[in-house]
């Protein structure tokens, strides 16, 4: 009994299992028959016989069937596996052939897939990611005041209470809501040194913590009894961080002293690693709730009989809604106002423990990080297009490698896989690129975007490298599949025939398409850049009134503000003056731009009312000087004179608050009363330009200016800010200086001393930093564009050699050709350039709260990047037309 | 006489300790060497001989029987002849200890 011939052949494609099985029993059977055959019985008897001494023949073969395909499964697996290992040799190898190619798509997907990892570990922080360290962080709420401005502006700030309002909302809510009174203090100098860093600490509630849900990784937590407002303990609860960098994560740390704006305390715990606080911004020690901020006396703060207030946190129960939280709260607000005479329409609202998600206002620099996410996406949008450009042409040009695997009998599926596995080679290269740039970026992107906060938490979570990596390699999957399977479609014979150059030209739609969307989003991309950096250019323009690159300012900070005199001060700024290369040193109550405004209620001639009506931005405002003062700052007087040596009861207005007060008129000479109509005159004796008030983009605001020794209380005014006037080369020296001066004179304090470019540098940093990343983003974009262009056209005409050298022979001239190619290269670019206007057209609004005097839809620019554009997409596609059109047509028609 | 439970596996590593042989060498191996006392089911011997291919104790290839016939030869791969060893230690140990028990003279109690 001999097995059927074609079964056979059959096996060695594949085993079957079955098959074998059966052999395998036949062989046995027959041998057994054949023995007690030879022991002398019949033929029946003797099968009878072997079936008896093998048992149940059907159970026993299904057993062994489900046996062997297990056993044949696991080595199919295996030879995948060696096959795998085999395909990745060939795929190393001749990508190590193509160095320009692999670099080309690795550092492309690298940084479009690296922008976007470090874009979203940013967002990731700022708007998904609770608090680390911190339990069932979805129940914890921060309070909110909402209300509304004239203007029907939404406004929202973080409730404050008391403690007696605390104690009445926490009874109305008992039950359904746990409070906790907080309250964070940034700038906290640690340690003695001279450098001693600040930190920002967190003075609490002793429920406040175990709120949150922490408990201390050391010693213990604060108790109700430290954490007395009147007279709070001095013990404090070191962050992890701060255990490790200051304290050499000493474990007997606990009742060691910490010095927290000089003043000495005892820590008691460390909080465990993952805790940092909850705000963006590291929290890194926190001390018992005490009613005034650290080293400044209750007595100072309340003065005026002010009850302090704290910041509320707040955590509902299983169960519990934010409605009774809300209204309790609103109606304890409502009431407070009402105390005070004042209506109000106010509200409170719930929000997430992740701050940016409202519903108080984000901060510029943020928003801004919105959009470049989406930039960063479109980034890598148009990398993928590339790279899916790059891997067709490849692909296309090893057809004929792949004619001669499919005609040697290579299944479909590992054809696809072998053309994969090297855009997956490629693709896991550029998620190592895309990591380490990621990290990078990620810096960066804090540093520029919000220097001030000093994040908790690396710029590269490792959950975000992990799916970058995976990202790419989806990506790359993704992008290897599409040329894999447009080329596994061969006629075998078609390409063994002609080879790979023609007859086999396939008007795909997928190139044209691809350059089409490059096209699309490089307008859109450059429509951006173009915008920030006008707008930049607008608000770099804006004159502010102010000798900016000349001016530094300089005050000096305490731990207690009483060892701050102004006889001191004073005698510090003649210090100054004396220095070489200062020109002068003027003093004033409010250094420019700095944040201070004081008002004060006055009257003029005609007005009955005073000057105090109004919106904050339309009363004018004092500043007290000394007479120097608009030399330093180089503001001209515009009419009238400037302060005499000796200046009397004498004001200067700005052109504005002259155009407010007395409209029409002439200004100079009129009289303003402070306080009281019966009060004294003080004279106008000059008109001075318009200066900024509070920042870079405002209207002309009233300012008016007076003397020091005269202030608009009858007394002397006493100047802590001083106004340094040098040569921008000499600034340097003097500010070193100065410095070195006010700690001469102010042993204890801190010498703050800025250049007032850098005071006002974060003004411009929105804009700046718009036009420096959309600038980085859409050049990125117009380069890839630009490769795109020229790898489409350059493989379109490598494609059509043939033809060409047929029709030169015919007679077609080196224009006319050239003609041809060019026409069919940038059919899909214009075509994407209208699609690409249109959307930045819709996408304008997006980024119209970013710019400054120009409109998202200006024509100039749509105009001037679409040229762009056009110009680097021609230049793409002449030279490979040109050479297309220098086409030898007797070599071309001869090749291959 | 039957098989302890677990005594087939190694009958059969043990029945393939000389050199690679088919199944039917197998069976015929172990009646001869018990002169028929062991009676063993050709069914569960092939089913035994199948599953210690999957745990990888013994490996198959096909080859030629002496008469010439296309048969299945199995034979012990290295980590087979471990399991063999350990298993002829464990089974000497067991008879011995047996044995010890069943000849003892003093009287239980």
């Amino acid at each position: 009994m001999s097995e059927p011939r074609w079964r056979r052949y059959l096996r060695f494609w594949k085993r079957d299992v079955r098959a074998d099985i059966d052999d395998e029993l036949r062989f046995h059977f027959d041998e057994r028959v054949a023995q007690y055959r030879g022991a002398g019985m019949s033929p029946g008897d003797a099968l009878a016989a072997a079936r008896a001494q093998f048992g149940d023949v059907e159970a026993v073969r299904s057993e062994l069937v489900s046996i062997d395909r297990r056993v044949a499964r696991r080595g199919d697996g295996r030879a995948w596996v060696d096959n795998l290992a085999a395909d990745l040799r060939v795929s190393l190898r001749s990508l190590r052939r193509a160095p320009v190619f692999s670099a080309a798509v690795i550092v492309t997907l690298g940084l479009g897939l690296g922008a976007n990892a470090a874009m979203f570990t940013f967002l990731d922080r700022v708007y998904l990611r609770p608090p680390a360290g911190v339990a069932d962080p979805s129940m914890l709420r921060r309070l909110w005041l909402v209300d509304h401005d004239k203007s029907g502006e939404r406004r929202a700030y973080g409730v404050s209470v008391t403690t007696d309002e605390h104690r009445e909302l926490a009874d109305a809510l008992r039950g359904e809501v746990s409070l906790a009174l907080f309250m964070t203090q940034p700038l906290v100098r640690f340690g003695d040194r001279a450098n001693a860093p600040n930190i920002t600490i967190t003075r609490a509630a002793a429920d406040y913590l175990p709120l949150l849900g922490v408990r201390a990784a050391i010693g213990r937590l604060f108790t109700p009894d430290e954490a007395v407002t009147g007279s709070p303990a001095r013990v404090v609860v070191i962050s992890d961080a701060l255990w490790r960098t200051q304290f050499g994560a000493d474990p007997g740390v606990v009742g060691k002293t910490a010095k927290l704006k000089g003043l000495p305390f005892t820590i008691i715990g460390v909080a465990p690693p993952r805790f940092d606080g909850i705000d963006l911004e590291r929290t890194s020690a926190w001390i018992p709730l005490g009613d005034s901020p650290l080293g400044m006396p209750a007595a100072v703060m309340f003065a005026a009989g002010n009850r302090p207030s704290f910041g509320v946190l707040a955590r509902l129960h299983r169960g519990a809604t934010d409605a009774p939280l809300e209204t309790r709260a609103t109606t304890i607000v409502r009431r407070r106002e009402a105390g005070r005479g004042e209506d109000s329409l106010a509200s409170v609202q719930a929000g997430s423990i992740i701050t940016a998600r409202g519903p108080g206002k984000e901060r510029k620099e943020i928003s801004i990080a919105n959009r470049l996410g989406g930039v960063a996406a479109i980034v890598l949008l148009i990398a993928c297009a590339n790279i899916v450009n790059l891997l067709l042409a490849r692909a296309v040009s090893r057809r004929r490698e792949i004619a001669v695997r499919v005609a040697l009998g290579i299944s479909r599926a590992r054809l696809v896989w072998l053309l994969s596995a090297e855009s997956v080679i490629l693709a896991l290269s550029a998620g190592v690129v895309a990591v380490a740039s990621a990290q990078f970026t990620g810096s960066v992107l804090r540093s520029r975007l919000v220097p001030d906060v000093e994040f908790a938490g690396g710029p590269l979570h490792w959950r975000v490298a992990f799916v970058t990596l995976l990202a790419a390699l989806i990506a790359g999957v993704l992008a290897g599949l599409v040329p894999a399977f447009q080329v596994s479609r061969p006629s075998v014979t078609g390409f063994l025939k002609t080879g790979a150059r023609d007859g086999v030209v396939q008007r795909s739609w997928l190139r044209p398409a691809l350059v089409a969307t490059q096209a699309a989003l490089s307008v859109v991309l450059l429509v951006g850049a173009a915008l920030f950096v006008s707008s930049l250019r607008n608000v770099e323009a804006i004159r502010l009134g102010y000798d900016v690159s000349r001016m530094a300012s300089a005050r000096v900070m305490f731990d207690d503000w009483r060892s701050l005199d102004s006889l001191i001060f004073a005698r510090a700024a003649e210090r100054v003056r004396r220095v070489p290369g200062v020109e002068d040193v003027a003093l004033t109550t409010y250094a420019p731009m700095n944040g201070g405004l004081l008002f004060a209620r006055f009257y003029t001639a005609t007005d009955s009312a005073g000057s105090l009506e109004g919106r904050e931005d339309s009363v004018a405002s004092l500043v007290n000087v000394t007479g120097n003062y608009f030399r330093v700052t180089g503001m001209r007087i515009v009419r009238g004179r400037d302060f005499a040596a000796d200046p009397g009861l004498s004001v200067i207005v700005n052109k504005a608050m002259a155009q407010r007060y007395w409209p029409g008129g002439d200004a100079i000479g009129q009289c303003m009363h402070f306080k009281k109509r019966e009060n004294p005159c003080y004279t106008v004796i000059g008109i001075v330009e318009d200066a900024h008030r509070r920042t870079v983009i405002e209207p002309p605001r009233a300012q008016y200016y007076a003397p020091l020794e005269h202030n608009a209380f009858g007394r002397g005014m006493a100047a802590f800010n001083m106004l340094i006037r040098a040569e921008p080369q000499n600034m340097g020296a003097a500010i070193g200086a100065a410095r070195r001066i006010l700690l001469d004179e102010f042993p204890a304090g801190r010498p703050m001393v800025d250049r007032m470019e850098d005071t006002i540098a974060p003004a411009y940093r929105p804009f700046r930093l718009g036009a420096l990343l959309f600038s980085l983003f859409g050049l990125l974009a117009l380069v890839v564009a630009g490769v795109g262009v020229y790898s489409s056209v350059a493989y379109a005409v490598s494609q059509r050699t043939h033809e060409f050298g047929v029709r030169i022979a015919l007679g077609a001239t080196v224009s006319h050709v050239s003609h041809v190619v060019l026409k069919r290269a940038l059919t899909p670019v214009v075509g994407g350039m209208i699609v690409g206007v249109g959307v930045a057209l819709a996408a304008g609004r997006l980024i119209a709260s970013f710019l400054y005097g120009i409109t998202p839809t200006n024509a100039v620019v749509f105009v001037a990047v679409s040229l762009v554009l056009l110009i680097i997409a021609v230049v793409a596609a002449m030279v490979p037309a040109t050479r297309a059109a220098r086409v030898d047509p007797v070599i071309a028609l001869r090749a291959d | 006489m039957d098989l302890l439970p677990g005594t087939l596996d190694v009958l059969i590593l043990r029945g393939l300790a000389r050199g690679p042989r088919h199944g039917y060498a197998v069976a015929r191996w172990i009646e001869d060497c018990s002169r028929g006392s062991l009676t063993v089911l050709d069914g569960a011997l092939y089913a035994a001989l199948h599953r210690m291919e999957e745990r990888e104790w013994i490996a198959a290839e096909w080859g030629q029987s002496p008469t010439g016939r296309r048969a299945k030869f199995y034979r012990l791969t290295p980590v087979g002849k471990r399991q063999l060893e350990a298993e002829s230690k464990g089974w000497a140990d067991y008879v011995l200890a047996v044995g010890r028990v069943m000849r003892a003279t003093t009287q239980p109690g």
